[in-house]
């Protein structure tokens, strides 16, 4: 268990985390997407061949689509998960900071840290559709 | 109602808000989960037919095994995140706020996914 407070270095050193965190969420989901471009470029030559019925390419290419439309629906979920998910996360993290330093104020001012802490600003409401996606995933 | 109070109740708001967006991250890496597994099997099923020559066939399988390899890996550094990640929000959120909160197993939060995100764009 832990109890002590965190010092203004471990919080810096956290919102540095987070923002990498949040940037390896999104590299990944670009990974994700990489790999189907990848894909799509060997099945559509082979799809476009003699060596498969017509009926077979009618089939893969609508199974294909189909997936391609279920991953990235989910995939601008995560994304938005991890643009501003943490943007949100740093926002609320900002102003617990913020809140715990302004009872005790520094003889000039705030601490450069609060102040950075300060500026950012509130991101705008973060709305995730959860329309389609659980159910259009899990046909 | 006092300030406390209210701030505190906040505080819990924000930390279950936090936990179900998580948890929502953890949701759609297993919707995409469960669609590569749906493709996979009508794949299978397409290339086992007759309808497409067996060297034609060889290749596909071959291109959606590196393609499965690919995005698993990938998902599982989005379910890091997501697991890992959101404990360590909640942690230093609570401990900036002087709360007792159990860290999360791993020391660096950052560690493992950064080497997985190197082995997953090299792939």
């Amino acid at each position: 268990m832990q109890n002590k407070k965190l010092s203004e270095e471990e919080i810096q050193k956290f919102m540095q985390g987070c923002e990498d965190l949040m940037r390896l969420g999104n590299k990944f989901t670009t990974s994700i997407r990489q790999a189907v471009t990848e894909l799509k470029s060997t099945y559509d030559p082979a799809l476009k061949s003699q060596y498969v019925e017509s009926a077979v390419v009618e089939l893969l290419t609508r199974s294909l689509q189909d997936f391609e439309k279920k991953l990235e629906a989910n995939l601008e979920g995560i994304d938005t998960i991890c643009t501003k998910g943490g943007k949100w996360f740093s926002f609320y993290l900002g102003r617990a900071v913020e809140k715990e330093f302004s009872g005790q104020p520094a003889p000039g001012g705030r601490s450069a840290e609060v102040q950075m802490f300060e500026a950012r600003r509130e991101p705008t409401q973060l709305t995730i559709h959860p329309r389609p996606l659980a159910k259009k995933a899990g046909v | 109602m006092s300030t406390t109070q209210q701030s505190q109740e906040s505080v819990d708001r924000f930390l279950k808000a936090s936990e179900e967006l998580m948890r929502m991250g953890e949701t759609f890496s297993g919707n995409i989960d469960v669609a590569l597994e749906g493709f996979k099997m009508r794949l299978d099923a397409y290339l086992k037919s007759h309808f497409l020559e067996k060297a034609v066939a060889e290749m596909l399988a071959q291109s959606f095994s590196e393609f499965e390899l690919e995005i698993r890996t990938n998902l599982d550094g989005i379910n890091k995140i997501c697991t890992e990640g959101g404990q360590w929000y909640a942690f230093c959120f609570g401990s900036a706020l002087g709360r007792q909160v159990r860290p999360p197993a791993s020391a660096d939060p950052a560690q493992d996914l950064k080497a997985k995100t190197r082995s997953a764009s090299s792939g």
